[in-house]
């Protein structure tokens, strides 16, 4: 036997709830019924809980709950669910940039891990060289104006241009 | 003013169509349009603000639950035969909804405490009043689940498959969890009187 089966029962359980929910306790009920719920532990409850209920719905019914208008409700959900679909839509985007961004960091790291015997050296010889480079790009500058200016511009707008098309995106 | 009392004029409802017109897919991703909401919310949202009230143990409460529950109705993403399933998903969502509540902050009683005055009102008779005071303490003291069960079984009159449908238990065990709850809620009461 399992603790349901000890559960206590009354078969006028429901009989008396029916008489407090359509408000007809205990001015319109018979004497027998009365006297039933006076003895009877089950149904004693059912009516102590269900006039409690009665007399809380009586203070605020039901019909006079202060709800908000339909069509506010409707357009809050429709800008919520806009809301959710362009952060649903972003998510993605987001992750993937955060990936390149990842990989990118990764390459540059390996990449200076390689080469960082070839940049230190590069470094020391750069001093040596500077005033060297400095002329032979002036020189160059002289000899090819257009194909400086050209790479020098290519050199400011390539970072500008891939801004705004990841941008547009 | 609370956000109940707000409206909507033409101007802005026009605003927010022509924000939601520039995604239009993702805006209109709900499963009524908007006359069949209206009509689904006319019937349900005062007997779901009511119950909220009473499971909750608070009147903002309620209101900010009442918007919640109808935006996860709406999206989701479900297949529901007739209005009484729709209902009875409606209302199984807001008791998810205070569940969830509860778990997440165990204050929930001193909550319905604080309240208490404020669900009593203040144009009623103290007698009235008072014995609201006694309900509102003595549900307080009992777990979400029960009240929700109390409050469909014995003020909405719900049979035990619609108590189970909506609390999301077996039918079988409403009964058994349905009589501990209500033997709980009478000796408190008893004890308040």
């Amino acid at each position: 036997m399992n603790a349901k089966d000890q559960l206590p029962e009354c078969a006028h359980e429901r009989e008396v709830l029916d008489l407090v929910l359509s408000d007809r306790w205990p001015d319109r009920c018979d004497a027998e019924t009365l006297a039933h719920v006076a003895e009877c532990e089950v149904c004693a409850d059912v009516v102590a809980v269900a006039l409690a209920m009665r007399d809380d719905q009586a203070l605020q019914p039901i019909a006079s709950a202060p709800v908000p208008d339909a069509t506010l409700v409707w357009w809050r959900a429709q800008l919520r669910a806009h809301e959710d679909a362009g952060r649903k839509a972003a998510r993605p985007i987001a992750m993937v940039q955060g990936i390149g961004i990842g990989i990118a960091g990764i390459a540059a790291l390996s990449l200076g891990r390689t080469f960082w015997p070839w940049i230190r050296e590069f470094g020391t010889g750069l001093s040596a060289s500077a005033g060297s480079v400095m002329s032979a790009t002036a020189a160059a500058a002289i000899a090819a104006p257009w194909l400086t200016l050209g790479v020098v511009v290519s050199v400011i707008a390539a970072p500008v241009a891939v801004y705004f098309a990841l941008g547009r995106e | 003013m609370s956000w109940r009392d707000l409206t909507i004029n033409d101007a802005e409802r026009l605003s927010l169509a022509r924000a939601l017109d520039t995604d239009r897919a993702g805006a209109m991703a709900l499963t009524m349009n908007e006359d069949e909401f209206r009509l689904f919310y006319d019937r349900n949202s005062r007997p779901l603000w009511a119950y909220l009230t009473r499971i909750s143990g608070s009147r903002e409460a309620a209101d900010d639950l009442l918007q919640e529950t109808f935006y996860r109705f709406l999206r989701a993403n479900v297949t529901l035969e007739n209005d009484a399933h729709r209902r009875h998903y409606l209302f199984r969502i807001a008791t998810n909804l205070v569940r969830d509540g509860f778990r997440q902050s165990r204050t929930r009683p001193s909550t319905v405490e604080h309240d208490v005055e404020l669900l009593a009102g203040t144009d009623r008779s103290a007698d009235t009043a008072d014995q609201r005071t006694d309900l509102n303490r003595a549900m307080a003291q009992l777990k979400p689940r029960e009240r929700a069960m109390l409050w469909l079984a014995y003020a909405q009159g719900s049979s035990h498959r619609e108590i189970a449908a909506v609390v999301g238990v077996k039918a079988e065990s409403v009964k058994p969890l349905l009589f501990r709850a209500r033997r709980k809620l009478a000796q408190l009461l008893g004890a308040e009187r």
